[in-house]
């Protein structure tokens, strides 16, 4: 059964591209292409992908909102932010909206695809920059309990901020490429988490009841 | 002849003190000895001929002048509205000039234009003292005389004793002592009085003189006002009779008033009236009115003592006149006197303050100003400097402007291309999945290949020139990142091993980018180019300065000697000469290669 895949993002060229290189794959194939997140919700219920290729930067609804909507009617729906850039605020930012991961543009086409596939079987993608963040984000924000980050989860951080890869953080830490795969999973729930619980507080205190 | 003036002169100047009291010598001469007078003119032509001193010259015509105005008032005026213009340069002649004015107004009871001149003598003798003043203590014991006159006692006795003060000076004792007393009687302090009585008699060699008269009478006056008639009695008596046998009817009137007062009192009636008729006559013919003020009183004693009383309070009256008339001719001027010394004094003090305040003032409008133009200096470089710095922020603020909106271009100029590239890379590769011809297939590989390559350049230029990746840290994650990446694809082992001293270092934009920009063409070389199983890489820190960057591969190496045929390898020799780095490459055939970057780290 092939998995079904929908892309957001306002350059033509890309969206064209992709689906056709989506639709030539075996397993995968492109059921949507849209040009904006304007109406993502109706978008996706219409056509009922396993994946969300998001393109962060959009006019009208940017792809964070969208992310935000999207994971309020589809929770369990697997969200990958599209971007230029790397190092860029609004990958996090999406990232706590809910994304699962992140795919930089550039991508060799090879590792694109490598990835989306991992995507299904709960791979994230992360780089060092984001893991950056991702610490920073933990320290300054200490957390309710459950969801502090681990030693572990933060050791595997700190190797991605210093350029190592999966496969370098798996050799280092004598760990297993999936058992690196299945941290980083672990450490974006909490992010999406705290991040919701912490959206949730701010509408409480901001509530007049 | 030149020698001798100077001589003169300098001889002159030493002798001014003789000068002035040969002038004075003259002047009494002149003014009381009518046969003199012709020696005395002559004696000067001498003496101005000798020295060719201007003042003798002019002191002659005034001597001159003296005699006229003797007699004629209209010629002392003269002199005195002249005095100041003609006698300018020497005050003792200025002086002398003033007091014989002073003198002449007095004898004609004018006595606001004498006072007038006394106070100009004044003026001077407090100006230019003894030294240039020789007739010094003349002139204070006249005016204390004056002021004995006029009532102010105190002034009077002041005066003359100033006049006493320098031992030097010549002055006639006799004169002072009985002045001296005469003040003190009508101060009441008798005993000082009667002290200063006897020593002007003491004075007197020729017992039988007007001055030794005068002098007992003065001491029998006291004892009279001391109510000591038994002493007073013969004193008085003796005055009288050496008074009449001189002449001088109004001392005799003088001894005789009190006199008969004493014989009233012991009821010898008929005594004392002749001795009143008689004091009456003298008065008259003496022409001293003043002493009026004496004689009513005890004409009013007697009448009161033979029980007439209407004529006694008749003469009390008189006396209270008398007093009264005395008082005001004489007290009026010295009040006026008073108040114009007092005008003038004040004046001369508001002056004074006036002087000083606008000194105060001027300094002070000087010290304001200077703190007001300090203050405006200073304003001025503050406002200045703010301008500079607002105008240089400003500057900032534009090139900051155009930074970002150059940044922003070049975002979405990045944006733009990189997606487009990306697309570009995605279409071949949806090619390279279908089945391809060999030649098609790498066509189709370098296009992908190719596109990718630009992507990532561009990506590493953005970074290169981000500020927030100075840190040495930032450059070798990026490093080891690349090289995992892509050693990873290729199926190359990969170790990289950086020194955690490093951390501390910052590297600034441009050595960032040539030392990254080095490694990857190191490493790129290394995948491509070497078939090796394994890259290594390590960084690390010699001599705590010096950052060592060493890349090695187990490859098949390659002759370092032989030109290279891409440009690679110049590409890296020459931007390791950029950054002042040292590139080293060791390699040989079996060996595999070895490229080293050294370069001193910047503080």
């Amino acid at each position: 059964m092939k998995k079904r895949i929908v892309i957001f993002d306002d350059d033509n060229t890309r969206r064209d591209s992709l689906s056709i290189l989506l639709n030539l794959c075996t397993d995968l194939e492109c059921v949507g292409a849209f040009a904006n997140a304007v109406n993502a919700v109706k978008n996706i219920g219409e056509t009922n992908p396993d994946l969300v290729l998001m393109d962060i930067d959009m006019p009208g609804t940017n792809g964070i909102q969208a992310t935000t909507e999207i994971k309020k009617s589809y929770p369990g729906l697997t969200i990958i932010m599209q971007t230029v850039f790397e190092d860029n605020d609004y990958i996090f930012e999406s990232l706590k909206a809910g994304a699962n991961g992140y795919l930089l543009k550039q991508t060799h086409p090879d590792k694109f695809l490598e990835q989306i596939r991992e995507a299904f079987i709960g791979g994230a993608p992360m780089t060092g920059s984001i893991a950056a963040k991702v610490l920073q984000y933990f320290y300054y924000k200490p957390p309710v309990n459950e969801y502090k980050l681990t030693e572990r989860e933060m050791e595997i951080l700190k190797l991605l901020v210093a350029g190592h890869s999966y496969k370098m953080i798996a050799a280092n830490s004598n760990i297993s490429y999936n058992t690196v795969c299945n941290h980083i999973t672990k450490i974006y729930h909490k992010l999406h988490v705290n991040s919701a619980s912490e959206a949730v507080n701010v509408a409480l205190t901001k509530k007049i009841v | 002849m030149v020698i001798c003036t100077v001589n003169c002169s300098a001889q002159l100047y030493k002798n001014e003190f003789e000068k002035g009291k040969m002038l004075d010598s003259f002047y009494t001469e002149n003014l009381h000895r009518k046969d003199l007078r012709e020696s005395v003119y002559a004696s000067m032509q001498a003496e101005y001929k000798r020295t060719r001193d201007n003042e003798i010259l002019l002191y002659e015509k005034f001597l001159k002048q003296v005699v006229v105005a003797k007699t004629d008032i209209t010629v002392a005026d003269n002199m005195r509205l002249t005095v100041e213009d003609v006698y300018k340069d020497y005050p003792n002649t200025r002086a002398r000039v003033y007091y014989f004015l002073g003198q002449k107004y007095l004898h004609s009871q004018n006595f606001e234009k004498a006072f007038d001149m006394y106070f100009k003598v004044e003026e001077l003798l407090e100006k230019y003292t003894y030294k240039t003043i020789t007739a010094y203590s003349t002139y204070y014991q006249r005016i204390g005389e004056a002021y004995y006159q006029f009532r102010n006692y105190k002034k009077a006795i002041n005066y003359i004793l100033k006049g006493s003060e320098n031992p030097l000076l010549e002055f006639d004792k006799w004169e002072f002592y009985n002045t001296v007393g005469l003040a003190y009687k009508e101060l009441n302090l008798l005993d000082s009085s009667t002290y200063y009585f006897q020593k002007a008699l003491a004075e007197i060699k020729d017992k039988k003189s007007i001055h030794a008269t005068v002098s007992l009478g003065n001491i029998g006056y006291n004892y009279y006002l001391k109510n000591d008639y038994t002493k007073a009695q013969p004193l008085l008596e003796l005055d009288f009779k050496n008074a009449l046998e001189y002449r001088e009817f109004a001392l005799a009137a003088g001894a005789a008033i009190p006199l008969a007062d004493i014989f009233i009192s012991r009821k010898e009636f008929n005594t004392a009236d002749s001795l009143l008729k008689k004091a009456r006559c003298f008065i008259n013919v003496s022409t001293q009115v003043s002493r009026l003020e004496k004689y009513y009183p005890v004409m009013g004693n007697y009448y009161a003592a033979n029980k007439n009383f209407e004529l006694a309070a008749l003469y009390k009256d008189s006396a209270i006149r008398a007093i009264r008339f005395n008082d005001s001719v004489f007290s009026n001027l010295y009040v006026m006197h008073a108040q114009q010394r007092n005008s003038l004094a004040k004046i001369a003090e508001e002056q004074e303050r006036l002087a000083v305040y606008k000194k105060l003032t001027t300094a002070r409008i000087i010290g304001i100003g200077s703190v007001l133009i300090l203050c405006g200096i200073i304003l001025f470089l503050v406002l200045k400097y703010r301008n500079r710095i607002k105008k240089d922020n400003q500057k900032i603020e534009e090139l900051n402007r155009i930074l970002a909106i150059r940044q922003k271009l070049s975002a979405d100029m990045h944006d733009d291309i990189g997606s487009t590239l990306s697309s570009i890379s995605i279409y071949t590769h949806s090619l390279l999945i279908q089945p391809q011809i060999d030649a098609q297939k790498k066509v189709l590989e370098k296009i992908r290949d190719n596109t990718q390559s630009v992507q990532q350049n561009m990506s590493d230029i953005i970074w290169s020139v981000n500020p927030d990746m100075d840190n040495a840290e930032h450059v070798f994650a990026r490093m080891r990142s690349f090289g995992a990446g892509i050693t990873e694809s290729a199926g190359v082992g990969y170790v990289f091993n950086e020194d955690q001293q490093l951390h501390r270092f910052s590297l600034p934009m441009d050595i960032r980018k040539h030392l990254y920009f080095i490694y990857k063409e190191a490493i790129n070389n290394a995948v491509k180019y070497s078939g090796c199983k394994t890259i290594t890489v390590n960084i690390i820190l010699v001599n705590d300065n010096i950052l060592s960057i060493n890349i090695k591969d187990d490859g098949k190496g390659f002759d370092i000697n032989k030109k290279p045929s891409g440009n690679g390898l110049i590409n890296m020799s020459r931007r390791a000469a950029d950054i002042n780095a040292a590139l080293i490459i060791n390699s040989g055939f079996g060996y595999g290669t070895e490229i080293i970057l050294k370069m001193q780290l910047p503080v």
